[in-house]
């Protein structure tokens, strides 16, 4: 039987006993259809939530099928910070994700810390993207930002100078974050493997101190800087003045490089965030008895959720909605007491929080013999010329982090008010992009593209609904093993460890893959019309003669890879 | 269903496809599918038998055909016997290496081809029969036929006086005649339908197999529910996915979760006019028949 139309002409054409002569594929169906379906994979909520851009869903499907080496260069094609990042990123990737129905979001993060890990032996070669150019860039600042956008035009073949005021290289990574949460020989690998592309590190440099800025505009083709915030707020309370009122990133920097650091017995911790948290973490394993004094609620907490729950667990007391109002110091200028008043909270205020409010009368004494504050940080700008503009929070900047002057271009901390590892990794690359057109002389792509590894998906985020949870059974999200607490207040060693490759194999079979394609074959499988076939290459093709648009292949797609439109 | 990993859901279907596109169900159909996917089991040489049904429309009119082996088309009441009549030619011409099925609707099963059924059976022809149930009479305009289950709209069972019979039960029948092999199958649970359609192809004697077979415009579904609303009437226990063996050994093939026959009602318009009352009874029913096979199945394990 072939696919031809048959032409029966006389009663001759007619076989003696009746048969049919031809195949019903004559019959095109096309014209039944009043709707039509599509293969359009779509973001994943994990995707579309990584500040890094980096594509998640490609590297959970890589590690579930033991492509280990695979997925970690997946993750370094846009963050060249899988181990550190695996460890400290407070992974906004996870909080929509549509595991959260069936036994709890998947822990991400776990995941990219085993893949940046168990590749640690690994030397690998670096991997350019374009040739060598004789364009070169300046990069102010060897934290997250500028090292992401260093290795991002290294790898594109352009000549990178990295300038550091510090004598190594990580920025807050280094001297902010503890080794309790990031051991440093796993910063100090993958800032390693960065500088194996070929990019040169200035340490000891400060720009506006040892080399001008107007001197490495000069010298390069384009400057990028991002130089955090490393300036810290002044407590605003009486005796604030006194010797022994000590700003908090000064602590960790000073016990990150094993400087010489004196420290009271029982130390008065002010503030909300990270660094108040770690401060207070830090000496703490060094003996001294810290306690926080916050003037919002838990709520209002900017500190990572789950370094809050860490820091209640080592038994460290926060007294919430306190504010210090003077520091007591005797004669010697040592500090004797802190007074502190009582707040409660009023109207929001600018940041949409609850303006906190004295309670009149409601003063009381806190012993102490030291106080660190980390009531927030600043960026000191002071070496910039006049001509960038900034203001005192921040260089004003564009979303491809362009700032008024054509080759000078800012980001991380210093630039934008996002205050983490990742979104600093995610702004040094995208503006590298930009510097790129920009030295090429072309328009920079599509800044949302860039921002997440879109790879020819759709913006659209999988929501829950378009989840087909049949095909997908309920499994519980793995937690990572933490050190016994009497242990792990005793020393610097790393709190929790990483994943078994057991615990990764799990949580990446809870990955729904959702809005891409793995090739389940549903589509292909529930069609009732044979309208679907596999391609060769990967993928399946609709064949439009005959899909009636039923929409089967739509809804029993388990996760969104196939759209369909009315006609 | 087993779990299903991304990635890693494995199908054991045969890529070829043997029937071809074109053909004259309409959208959604369940009855194209399960056709579609018992060819790529039962291979290339095998005989179809097709009494009036749908599926004698499906395959197309003279001189094409969709189903991509031969087909003999026959009347209403003789797709047994018809298979029976090939089977017998075949064997007499030496020709062993065919599967003759006889395929047929519930009305050609259930009702008027019901004698030569028993018949058949009773004789153990070698034969494989698939009945593929879409509940009503569909191909002549959705009559009730007696695999229509009680209180489903048909267009001689009016939203105002819906079926008060309950459907029957054929495979219980079957059972009764010490079939060699019954089962029941849906297009929803893959892995179970292509085990049994591999059964029914390789074994010898009378084997049927009846497949529950939604119908958007028989049923009044939506046509990307089809294969939702199988996996419903299996999950709420409406149709539950079991085997027997010569008529005496039990098999439950998936243990239904037991969802609220609700869930399955509320997707087919057949159902619509059904009050609370109606519903909680179809409930008590469905509830008392899977307490009855649940109670064959544990003493004819
Ligand atoms: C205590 C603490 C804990 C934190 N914990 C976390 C966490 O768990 N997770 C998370 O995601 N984020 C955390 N953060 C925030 C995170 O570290 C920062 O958001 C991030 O490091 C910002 O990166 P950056 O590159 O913009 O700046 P930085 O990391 O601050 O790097 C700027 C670099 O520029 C250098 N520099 C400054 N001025 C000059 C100059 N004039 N010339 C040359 N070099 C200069 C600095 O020495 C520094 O090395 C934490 C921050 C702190 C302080
Ligand atoms: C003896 C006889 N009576 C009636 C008919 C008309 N007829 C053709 S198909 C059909 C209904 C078939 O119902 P079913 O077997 O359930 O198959 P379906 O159409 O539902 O697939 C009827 C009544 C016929 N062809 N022959
Ligand atoms: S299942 Fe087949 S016929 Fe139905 S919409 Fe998809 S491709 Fe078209
Ligand atoms: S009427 Fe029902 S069974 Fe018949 S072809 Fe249409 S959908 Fe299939
Ligand atoms: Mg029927």
């Amino acid at each position: 039987m072939n696919d031809e139309k048959v032409n029966i002409k006389s009663y001759r054409d007619i076989p003696i006993a009746a048969a049919s002569l031809g195949k019903m594929s004559v019959n095109k169906t096309a014209s039944w259809r009043n709707a039509e379906p599509y293969y359009e994979e779509k973001s994943a909520p994990c995707n579309l939530g990584c500040p890094a851009g980096t594509d998640v869903v490609k590297y959970l499907h890589l590690a579930t099928q033991g492509k280990y080496e695979e997925g970690w260069k997946t993750i370094l094609n846009t963050n060249p910070f899988p181990a550190t990042c695996g460890r400290v990123c407070p992974h906004p990737c996870e909080v929509n994700c549509n595991r959260e129905n069936l036994g709890g979001r998947l822990n991400i993060h776990m995941i990219e810390r085993f893949l940046g890990d168990v590749n640690f032996d690994k030397k690998l070669e670096p991997e350019f993207l374009e040739d060598k150019k004789d364009k070169s860039i300046g990069v102010v600042g060897a934290g997250p930002a500028g090292l992401s956008c260093a290795y991002q035009m290294a790898r594109r073949g352009y000549g990178v100078t990295v300038y550091e005021a510090l004598s190594e290289p990580g920025g807050m990574m280094r001297v902010g974050i503890p080794d309790y949460r990031l051991p440093k020989e796993i910063l100090t690998r993958e800032i390693d493997f960065i500088l194996d592309h070929g990019v040169k590190l200035k340490l000891n440099t400060r720009i506006g101190k040892e080399i001008t800025f107007e001197d490495i505009r000069a010298e390069h083709d384009a400057v990028y800087v991002a130089t955090g915030l490393h300036l810290s707020r002044n407590l605003g309370a009486e005796g604030q003045e006194l010797e022994d009122v000590i700003p908090g990133i000064e602590v960790l920097r000073k016990i990150a490089f094993k400087d010489e650091i004196s420290l009271g017995d029982e130390i008065l911790v002010v503030g909300g965030g990270n660094t108040a948290l770690d401060a207070a973490r830090s000496v703490l394993r060094m003996g001294c008895k810290p306690r926080i004094v916050y003037r919002r609620s838990r709520e209002e907490m900017p500190a990572i959720a789950e370094e809050i729950e860490d820091l209640i667990e080592e038994g460290i007391p926060i007294d919430f909605l306190t504010l210090p109002k003077r520091v007591y110091g005797n004669d010697n200028g040592k500090i004797v007491k802190v007074e502190c008043v009582r707040m409660e909270l009023g109207e929001p205020d600018d940041s949409g929080r609850r303006r906190p409010v004295e309670i009149e009368g409601s003063n009381f004494n806190v012993e102490a013999d030291m106080v660190i504050t980390a009531i927030g940080e600043q960026p000191d700008l002071s070496y910039l010329t006049s001509d960038v503009k900034a203001e005192s929070w921040g260089v004003l900047v564009d979303g491809y982090g362009r700032t008024n002057l054509p080759d000078v271009f800012a980001g991380g901390d210093s630039a934008t008010g996002d205050g983490t590892v990742t979104h600093a990794v995610g702004h040094g690359r995208q503006t590298a992009l930009a510097i790129d057109a920009f030295l090429k002389g072309e328009d920079p792509p599509d800044c949302e593209v860039i921002e997440h590894s879109v790879e020819g998906r759709s913006m659209h985020q999988v929501e829950w609904e378009e989840i087909n949870p049949v095909y997908f059974e309920p499994a519980e999200r793995l937690k990572p093993k933490g050190l016994e607490i009497p242990h792990r207040v005793k020393n610097f060693e790393e709190v929790y460890s990483g994943f078994t490759e057991e615990e990764v194999l799990h949580e990446t079979s809870r990955c729904m893959s959702c809005g891409n394609c793995p090739e389940c074959d549903n589509c292909l499988v529930f069609c009732p019309d044979s309208a679907v076939t596999k391609n060769p290459d990967g993928g399946y093709t609709i064949n439009y003669e005959f899909c009636k648009g039923c929409g089967i292949c739509v809804a029993e797609c388990p996760r969104s890879a196939i759209s369909i439109k009315v006609l | 269903m087993s779990p299903q990993i991304p990635g890693q859901i494995t199908y054991d279907i045969p890529q070829q496809e043997i029937m071809s596109s074109g053909h004259l169900a309409c959208p959604g159909c369940g009855a194209s599918l399960c056709m579609r996917i018992a060819l790529k089991i039962f291979g290339p040489r095998t005989v179809l038998c097709v009494p009036a049904c749908c599926w004698a429309v499906i395959d197309g009119p003279f001189p094409y055909s969709a189903a991509g082996v031969p087909v003999v088309h026959c009347a209403f009441e003789t797709a047994a016997i018809t298979a029976t009549g090939v089977r017998h030619g075949l064997d007499i011409r030496g020709i062993k290496d065919c599967t003759v099925v006889a395929w047929a609707g519930d009305g050609g099963t259930f009702d008027i081809g019901f004698g030569a059924l028993s018949a058949t059976v009773e004789r153990n022809e070698n034969i494989a029969y698939v009945c593929y149930d879409n509940e009503a009479y569909m191909n002549t305009g959705i009559q009730r036929s007696s695999a229509t289950p009680i209180g489903a709209w048909t267009s001689t069972t009016p939203g105002e006086h819906p079926k008060e019979e309950p459907k029957k039960n054929l495979v219980e029948i079957m059972a009764a005649h010490r079939i060699p092999y019954v089962a029941t199958a849906t297009v929803a649970f893959m892995d179970d339908l292509t085990r049994k359609l591999k059964r029914i192809r390789d074994m010898e004697g009378t084997r049927l197999l009846h497949i529950f077979s939604p119908c958007p415009p028989g049923h009044k579904s939506l046509e990307s529910d089809s294969i939702k609303i199988s996996r419903l009437a299996v999950e709420t226990k409406v149709f539950p996915l079991y085997e027997i063996e010569n008529g005496l050994k039990y098999t439950l093939n998936h243990k239904p979760k037991g969802i609220p026959v609700q869930e399955y009602t509320r997707l087919q318009g057949r159902f619509k006019h059904l009050t609370e009352e109606d519903l909680k009874q179809m409930q008590q029913r469905v509830d008392y028949e899977w307490d009855v096979l649940d109670k064959r199945i544990s003493l004819f394990a």
